[in-house]
């Protein structure tokens, strides 16, 4: 609780989600805790919000959900990328990454040299 | 980490488990919550403190869950509906694929539904345009004729007295307006020649009253509709467009009608034409009309009042006509009134045969749709190893009889689609049959109809489909595998039922247009009571030069002498023409009589008194030729001759039926009689001189009327618009019509150049008939041919279901006459049941409809011609199947 926590940026957590599942089918609690230990508990998710964000990206087709079974034998609802979630998550990567490289040029930027 | 079982395997099925939307994410949100709390007391915290901090962390779980049903429920459905269209993509893809694959099936079942949906839509087109259709005037629903109810129970025209009475008294009407009950033909003539069209005079208000606008012009003004007025006439939009060319205005467009140019003011729209046949109309009130209550002249238009009903009108002019009764005794005919609403009137005799023809276009809708059935169940037995593996492999029976159903409803659309182009063509040879029926020419094959055609089509493979379908998707593994014979009954019953229904339909269809062919076979030859053969008929009208419209009436024996002197002169030259050896004027057409009749007393047995001897008789002009140009032949006395002209004693000869029916003593002859309603300028009395053979007068169909014939030259001024009959020498009567019409176009330019032969008039006299007779034929034949198809199918099936046993028989000595033996009596049974159930229903159907349908009473020969022709026919069917069925070589039958 030490760590300094940063408020989600909205509509990042659509992305992190779809990353977090292009490794694996995961259930709910599975994304929620593995983008807690990723981001090193800096990116701190209301986890309850988690689930309309599934529900959404479910109905917009990205993702796939199933019922199983864990590990620990508990029946769980699984979640899968879909190909369109794949292509969906390559897009928005692109984008993030066109955004960062663009904040950082303005951020990092050396004192122009006047006249 | 957690791993799941299986993700990709058969979504399907992880679909169908799928629990309920509140469970599902309950139970997502608990095990989140579970597995939270456990890593919390992994981590040390106590149990009761990791709960609650799961719980912390969560959020509000209550909201969330909301959000989430919300979501998951939106989301179900969207899926539930595209899932439902790829079935539909899916189901209609391997329909398509599967009846491209079989081509003989497919087409066989389009020809049927084409023509089986085609005859439907073709008589629902009829029945809607005829006579559902709104017709073409303002609330026409308000739009009543009346009509005087004469003590005999008919329907007269009504007297301009009463009419004014009508007018003034009555309270139901908002308006009333009356025509000329005959309509008539009549020359005129445009800058294109003379024409003969039908004309009417109506009252100032006629077309205000049926709520009708000119298309072009105005209607009748005031100064136009009185006595002497300017001469000016209304045309139809086909009289504008055909004989005007269609001016846009008419400025100085003249005709010449009734002997004057009259200045055409208007035209009216087609679709809004009363009567129906209507090319010019006349303004009523220009002639005066001074003739009295009992001349029965004019047919009444009248629009009810606003909330007055039909009952409510009917009893205040009866209490009217009553009081008029009353009043004037004996010169009123009636004290009752006939009001109908117009769409009644106009329909009339026309609309049952359509409602009957309508029912049996439906027949042969059925009939298809059963051999449909018939077809699909065979094939859905055809393909039982496959449905049986689709089945094994998952496919519910609901899948299996939606496929099925897709199926059918895609081959009835197909035939739907087929059908509406069967009916647009079969329309258009309907409407160039003269059937008489008002506004058959203005159907169309609308988008309404089509819509209908396709509801219908769409239904039938639903309901038809349905059947065969529920029977497939019964077929399991179990009788599938092993063939039971208990199935294989069932389904013999089925198929036994199926052909009967179809046998007994076609024996229905057949019965009906039998007995209409019977019917109209026995009117056509039946005895006219003249020679109808090598005669020529022509409206002639006498040049308006020798008779204008309005004379002094002191010089009526001037003008009288005038039209019988142009009567001698042209009779005379047509009789002088090569090729013709007699002519003959006369009022009306043999056949094609309108039956102009007229109050007729007995003199001196008192033309006041003895009611019962007064009555009405047709009252017909003929020249003294009449008789002998047609053989009539002269019973009693004399016929007419060229002494009893304007100058001699009047006499006049009357038919059988009147001399039967006045004189039954047979003491007709020298007897007095007066025709005061019919004769101008007085009455005469007029002297029996013979009595003739009865004749037809108004068509074959209606029974000798009572007739008096007067020498057209005692009477001539009503010879003005008269017919000619001309008698061709023999073997001459093609050569005779030209001449004549020849004649007429060199010698008399301004008469319509019109000739037709008696014959044809005949003919022209069952056109009503000829038309159902033709349309029940037709439906017939259809059903005959679906019904044989339909066996020929049945038969074949068996015979292959059946291979493999006659196989055997035919290797135990069975000869090839004893399996044409075995096949017949399969078809006996089949075709048995449809002929006792197809009678009884024909029976039954006759009795109740022939009061309904002219023609429909028929000999009970009838039925067993009907029965006879099904049975050779349907044995005939079979016949292919038998053939091939013998041929069977027995070892390769038992191999397969």
């Amino acid at each position: 609780m030490t760590n300094p926590s940063m408020k989600l940026i909205r509509g990042t957590l659509d992305v992190l989600i779809l990353k977090t599942l292009s490794w694996t089918p995961l259930h709910g609690y599975g994304v929620s805790k593995s983008i807690r230990e990723s981001s090193a508990e800096l990116l701190q998710v209301e986890e309850g919000a988690l689930y309309p964000a599934l529900k959404r990206l479910e109905a917009r087709g990205w993702l796939e959900a199933y019922w199983g079974e864990t590990e620990t034998h508990r029946e769980a609802k699984f979640y899968r990328l879909t190909s369109a979630g794949r292509k969906q998550l390559q897009a928005e990567v692109t984008a993030w990454q066109r955004y960062v490289d663009a904040m950082a040029s303005v951020l990092y930027r050396e004192q122009p040299v006047n006249g | 980490m957690t791993n799941p079982s299986s993700p990709h395997r058969s979504q399907r099925k992880r679909r169908l488990v799928q629990p309920a939307v509140n469970d599902d994410v309950r139970r997502e949100l608990d095990f989140h919550l579970a597995e939270r709390t456990d890593e919390l007391i992994d981590q040390g915290w106590s149990e009761a403190d990791a709960e609650a901090e799961a719980r912390r962390r969560f959020g509000d779980r209550q909201a969330i869950e909301q959000t989430c049903r919300t979501q998951e429920r939106r989301r179900r459905n969207t899926q539930r509906r595209s899932d439902m269209f790829d079935v539909l993509a899916q189901d209609l893809r391997f329909t398509l694929r599967q009846l491209i694959q079989r081509p003989a099936f497919t087409i066989a079942s389009l020809i049927t539904l084409t023509l089986g949906i085609g005859a439907v839509s073709t008589m629902y087109t009829l029945v809607q345009g005829v006579l559902l259709h709104e017709l073409p005037f303002r609330e026409s629903t308000r739009l009543v004729n009346l009509w005087e109810l004469s003590p005999t129970g008919n329907d007269i025209r009504v007297s301009k007295p009463n009419i004014n009475d009508w007018t003034e008294e009555s309270r139901s009407f908002q308006s009333i307006a009356f025509y000329s009950g005959w309509s008539g033909e009549e020359p005129v003539v445009t800058a294109n020649g003379a024409i003969n069209v039908e004309t009417i005079e109506v009252s100032r208000d006629f077309f205000q009253v049926l709520g009708v606008d000119p298309l072009v012009g105005r209607t009748f003004t005031a100064e136009e509709t009185q006595p002497g007025g300017t001469a000016a006439v209304l045309v139809s939009e086909q009289f504008w467009r055909d004989r005007l060319a269609a001016p846009p205005s008419l400025d100085g467009v003249e005709v010449r009608v009734r002997g004057e140019q009259a200045q055409v003011v208007g035209v009216i729209p087609t679709e809004s034409l009363l009567p129906i046949n209507t090319s010019v109309w006349h303004a009523a009130e220009r002639s005066s009309d001074p003739s009295g209550r009992s001349a029965h002249n004019w047919a009444v238009l009248a629009r009810l009042a606003d909330g007055v009903s039909l009952s409510q009108a009917r009893i205040e002019m009866n209490t009217i006509a009553a009081g008029i009764k009353a009043t004037h005794g004996d010169d009123a005919s009636s004290d009752a009134v006939t009001i109908r609403p117009i769409k009644e009137q106009l329909m009339g005799k026309s609309a049952k045969p359509l409602y009957f023809l309508f029912g049996a276009s439906a027949l042969v809708l059925l009939l298809a749709a059963t051999n449909l059935a018939t077809g699909l169940l065979a094939r859905a037995i055809d393909r039982r190893e496959e449905i049986t593996l689709r089945s094994a492999l998952g496919a519910g029976a609901g899948r299996l009889v939606r496929q099925l159903l897709t199926e059918s409803v895609v081959l009835t659309t197909l035939g739907g689609i087929l059908g509406s182009g069967f009916a647009f063509a079969a329309l258009q040879v309907l409407q160039t049959i003269d059937s008489r029926i008002p506004r058959l020419d203005n159907v169309r094959v609308d988008g309404g109809v089509l819509l209908v055609t396709l509801g219908i089509s769409a239904l039938t493979g639903l309901i038809f489909g349905l059947i065969p379908a529920l029977r497939a998707a019964k077929v399991d593994l179990r009788s599938a595998m092993s063939e039971s014979r208990a199935g294989d009954t069932g389904r013999q019953r089925l198929w036994a039922t199926m052909v009967a229904s179809e046998v007994a339909i076609a024996l229905v269809l057949l019965v009906g247009s039998l007995m209409l062919l019977s019917e109209l076979w026995t009117l056509l030859s039946r005895n006219t009571g003249f020679e109808v053969e090598e005669v020529i008929a022509l409206d002639i009208a006498v040049p308006n030069i020798l008779v204008p419209d309005d004379f002094d009436p002191g010089l009526y024996a001037q003008v009288e002498s005038r039209v019988a002197a142009f009567h001698d002169q042209f009779s005379q030259s047509l009789a002088a023409l090569p090729g013709i050896a007699a002519a003959a004027v006369t009022s009306e057409l043999p056949l094609r009589g309108t039956n102009t009749n007229g109050r007729i007393c007995l003199v001196p047995r008192d033309c006041d008194g003895d009611e019962e001897l007064q009555g009405y008789a047709g009252y017909r002009l003929v020249s003294p030729d009449f008789f002998g140009l047609l053989n009539v032949p002269i019973l009693a006395g004399r016929g007419l001759s060229d002494s009893d002209h304007a100058a001699a004693e009047f006499v006049a000869v009357v038919n059988r039926t009147f001399a039967e029916r006045y004189f039954p003593e047979g003491d007709a002859i020298g007897q007095q009689i007066l025709s005061g309603g019919m004769d101008l300028h007085g009455a005469k009395p007029t002297r029996i001189v013979g009595v003739v053979g009865n004749i037809l007068h108004r068509g074959v169909d209606e029974d000798p009327v009572r007739e008096v014939y007067y020498p057209a030259a005692q009477r001539a001024l009503r010879t003005r618009y008269s017919s000619y009959l001309v008698r061709a020498e023999p073997g001459a009567l093609d050569a005779a019509l030209n001449t004549i019409q020849d004649f007429i176009v060199r010698e008399h330019p301004q008469l319509p150049p019109e000739v037709v032969t008696l014959e044809a008039v005949r003919v022209e006299s069952l056109s009503e008939r000829r038309f159902a007779l033709f349309v029940l034929s037709a439906l017939a034949l259809v059903a005959l041919g679906l019904a044989l198809t339909g066996i020929w199918a049945v038969v074949t099936y068996r015979v292959t279901q059946r291979r493999r046993e006659i196989g055997v028989r035919i290797a135990l000595g069975l000869s090839r006459r004893g399996v044409f033996g075995l096949i017949f009596k399969d078809t006996a049974k089949l075709l048995i049941g449809g002929v006792l159930v197809g009678s009884a229903l024909a029976i039954s159907l006759t009795r109740t409809l022939r009061t309904q349908v002219d023609g429909l009473d028929g000999h009970p020969g009838v039925f067993l011609v009907s029965a006879l022709i099904l049975v050779i026919a349907g044995f005939a069917a079979s016949w292919l199947p038998a053939r091939r069925a013998s041929a069977t070589e027995p070892t390769i039958a038992m191999r397969s």
